[in-house]
């Protein structure tokens, strides 16, 4: 008997089921602003290659390779557009960090200039962390890591996080 | 005794207890003594606060806009969606509406794909009729493979963990590793930077299969290329890099990059 193919309604229920944790990683890429234009990329690419999903694979590892894909594409795109150079330490500058929402505080602005500095797994393994309340195994599928990786993943984020915004902190203080 | 307990017996709550404290991974037993030790350890309560101010600047900046409701599929996803829930009910639609509705998904893709990487007027695209059996020939320098698959399942596999993208998904596909290998730099240590690598194999078909990455986890794929396809190439110099981009004519939205050297 053949397999259950996963249909296209089916990935529409996932899709909009995760959707937050989802936006999470492609904000962790392209910043929030951005986000949703990725998803909505990444769902039409999908939607094209549902035959490649393995019904007793994880949804979430699956789409995630989608969301990061079309996350480059886009970043690679906008440096493009903005004529920055197709270089790494550019990469981080062409990447906005996640947008801000509501009031801007002095932490809030602290915490986008810091985000900006960490590496996208870094930024991707802490954002799904704090804001998903992922596990670790679970960041480890969505990421393609293993678990005891993405665990120190998120404590080399979160302390880089913590050191660089009290320096900022230290730095406003004196100024 | 548990890494807690050392630590908290120790001269210094690490930042790795602490943030296990915090996100509540520690025992009832493990987690008194930290508190505890943070009574009268004024620096574990400073850094302990600063990793709280990183959690509560995340919860503030973004929770909210990430728990907003799911982003509304295109017009064109949607049909397809409809269709195939109309389908699940009982409905029947037409195999003519059904094309229809893959055509416009398609349709949307290739447009979304052109507007992507269509090139800024003011760069004129350098686009050799380069084959990929150039490509193969120019990879096979120092050829020293590093994985061999001799199986679908183990290429797929293999692609699967190292690019996140399973490339032969059928379990009949005749695969054959071509070849594996770095280019531009000896060694990360001799260069100061990321090498570049090709990885070529044979599809289900046939075809050749060629995956570009660097080991900045930037993986760049180019499937369904015949040996006889030219390829669009982009050629530049960034700063100091030798940049190509390859693309295959019949896919052109599946452009990547990869740096091949550093000049």
């Amino acid at each position: 008997m053949p397999e259950p193919r996963l249909t296209p309604a089916a990935f529409a229920d996932l899709f909009a089921q995760h959707a937050p944790m989802f936006r999470v990683v492609a904000a962790s890429r392209v910043g929030l602003d951005a986000a949703d234009d990725v998803l909505q990329r990444a769902a039409i690419l999908a939607l094209g290659k549902l035959d490649s999903f393995t019904p007793e694979t994880n949804f979430r590892a699956w789409f995630s390779a989608f969301v990061r894909n079309e996350a480059r594409n886009m970043a690679r795109s906008e440096r493009r557009r903005t004529g920055l150079p197709l270089d790494d330490a550019a990469l981080g500058a062409a990447n906005p960090p996640p947008a801000m929402t509501g009031e801007p505080d002095a932490d809030s602005d602290r915490l986008q200039t810091c985000l900006d500095g960490l590496s996208n797994t870094h930024r991707e393994c802490v954002l799904l962390r704090v804001l998903s309340g992922c596990s670790y195994t679970q960041i480890a599928q969505i990421t393609g890591l293993n678990s005891a990786t993405a665990r120190s993943h998120v404590h080399r984020a979160r302390s880089a996080l913590a050191a660089c915004m009290g320096t900022l902190a230290a730095e406003g203080a004196i100024s | 005794m548990t890494r807690a307990d050392q630590n908290s017996r120790g001269d210094e709550l690490s930042s790795e207890v602490l943030q296990d404290f915090l996100d509540a991974e520690l025992t009832p037993a493990e987690a008194k003594n930290i508190r505890e030790r943070l009574e009268s350890d004024m620096a574990a309560r400073r850094l302990l606060d600063g990793l709280q101010r990183v959690d509560q600047a995340i919860a503030a900046s973004m929770a909210e806009a990430i728990r907003a409701p799911a982003p509304t599929l295109d017009a064109a996803a949607r049909t397809l969606v409809r269709s195939e829930r109309g389908h699940r009910s009982g409905a029947r639609f037409s195999y003519r509406l059904r094309l229809a509705a893959l055509s416009t998904v398609a349709a949307a893709a290739a447009v979304l794909a052109i507007v992507i990487n269509w090139p800024t007027p003011s760069v004129r695209p350098y686009r050799p009729a380069i084959r990929i059996a150039a490509l193969y020939s120019a990879t096979a320098e120092d050829f020293v493979p590093d994985v061999v698959c001799d199986t679908p399942n183990k290429f797929r596999e293999y692609t699967e963990t190292v690019f996140g993208v399973p490339l032969v998904p059928s379990a009949d596909a005749q695969v054959a590793m071509l070849g594996w290998n770095k280019l531009g730099y000896r060694s990360d240590d001799d260069a100061g930077g990321p090498a570049a690598s090709v990885l070529l194999a044979r599809g289900p078909a046939g075809e050749q299969i060629v995956a570009i990455f660097a080991q900045d986890d930037a993986v760049r794929i180019v499937d369904d290329v015949s040996p006889r396809d030219p390829l669009f190439v982009h050629e530049g110099e960034v700063a100091g890099l030798r940049i190509i981009e390859l693309s295959p004519v019949a896919t052109p939205f599946v452009s990547r990059q990869v740096r091949l050297s550093r000049d």
